[in-house]
């Protein structure tokens, strides 16, 4: 079998930016939406002049997310927000918890 | 397709009100969904559950499954049912809409939206010494046209659990003169024996002995990239952090190493080694429970 050409793609890390106008088009979600997502705090962001940022890879699976579990469980946008931020600290916790039961065992 | 007992899916009996059925696909929708659930197979049970109460919810789809059993979806076709698989109501979740979409066409709405090819999702595993060196992994993928293909792919140093890599071209194929999607894998690191991660940061217990711990000593200490020197200080507690600066994950703000002490105390099995610790609490005598006020 021949040698298979070896693909590099493109990490996604926090030097990966989209513009406002291109994650409306990805999550297919209006810009109103995604100024009502900034100001219930999904993410931060500046208010003035939204228009204009730059959104890293991660905040935008977390628009990803919060996309999909609004239309999939029928969660309110405060709602995702909220549950978004509990599964933030439950991952925490966990790996806090991980680090401890290491130690004493 | 293979036949589905989608009320042992939903965990319903048969004869379960439409109220009953809605009630578990709520409450397994919550269970399953992709980004609340940690389970490995959360994205494959969240669309079987969404499957199946795509039937169950719909009481002439309910009526031919229950006539027809395995044979439900020839009969249904046979009825000049509507929608098919596509139209899967509540289960949004782009992994599995992306994917089935390349293979059978997509519905009209995503014809009219979409000019490129329909991007790709999927997982990759690996070990935490591959996302601190980097690593080549060959990846067996859904393929639009072959139905299956093999890629090797080139995993950089540093990625962390949840981050993407995108593979521009490698989704589905475009209409004609477009341009095929993008294969985007999200990486999953798996956990490791001796070493924690949180951020950038690696952390681990290391065992010491007492004498250790109280005259100061320099011991071995694994890191991710190979053995180091560490200096305990004297007086060192259980519990105690020292931190190795530099030696977690590669990145732009490369993280640290963090080493929490953990003091082992040796078994006097021996005559001699009860008369040390004997003559160790005579000679230091001390309360460890001075603060509890006992």
């Amino acid at each position: 079998m021949a040698d298979q050409t070896i693909i590099a793609g493109v990490l996604m890390d926090e030097n990966t930016t989209i513009s406002f106008v291109d994650v409306c088009q990805k999550c297919n979600i209006s810009e109103d939406v995604l100024i009502e997502m900034i100001e219930h705090g999904l993410f931060p962001a500046s208010t003035t002049a939204v228009k204009n940022i730059h959104i890293d890879q991660q905040t935008f699976t977390r628009i990803q997310s919060a996309c999909r579990l609004q239309q999939d469980l029928g969660i309110n946008l405060p709602g995702v927000v909220l549950v978004l931020e509990l599964l933030d600290e439950l991952e925490k916790a966990q790996k806090e918890l991980h680090i401890l039961q290491h130690h004493v065992r | 397709m293979d036949y589905k007992d989608y009320y042992k899916v939903m965990g319903v009996e048969r004869n379960a009100s439409a109220k009953d059925i809605k009630m578990a696909y709520r409450r397994l929708a919550r269970k399953f969904h992709p980004d609340i659930s940690k389970e490995s197979n959360a994205e494959e049970k969240f669309k079987e559950v969404g499957e199946a109460y795509e039937v169950l919810k719909d009481p002439e789809k309910r009526k031919i499954y229950d006539q027809y059993g395995k044979d439900w979806e020839q009969a249904q076709r046979t009825q000049q049912s509507s929608h098919g698989f596509h139209d899967q109501g509540n289960a949004n979740y782009q992994y599995s809409e992306d994917f089935f979409e390349s293979l059978f066409g997509g519905s009209p709405h995503f014809r009219q939206q979409r000019q490129t090819g329909p991007d790709f999702h999927g997982n990759v595993s690996i070990s935490l010494e591959e996302a601190y060196k980097g690593a080549v992994k060959e990846l067996h993928l859904p393929h639009a046209q072959s139905g299956r293909q093999t890629l090797k792919v080139k995993i950089p140093a540093g990625v962390k659990s949840g981050q993407q890599i995108r593979l521009a071209g490698q989704g589905g194929a475009g209409r004609v003169g477009s341009a095929a999607g993008d294969l985007y894998l999200t990486i999953q690191v798996d956990k490791h024996p001796l070493f924690d991660v949180m951020g950038n940061d690696i952390y681990i217990t290391l065992p010491i002995a007492p004498w250790e711990a109280a005259l100061g000593c320099t011991v071995v200490v694994p890191t991710l990239g190979g053995k180091v020197d560490l200096k305990i200080p004297a007086g060192s507690q259980g519990g105690q952090t020292l931190r190795l600066k530099k030696r977690g994950l590669p990145s732009s703000t490369p993280g640290d190493q963090y080493i929490l002490l953990k003091i082992i105390i040796p078994q006097p099995t021996t005559e001699a080694a009860k008369a040390l610790y004997k003559k160790m609490a005579e000679e230091m005598p001390f309360n460890p429970r001075e603060k509890m006020g006992v």
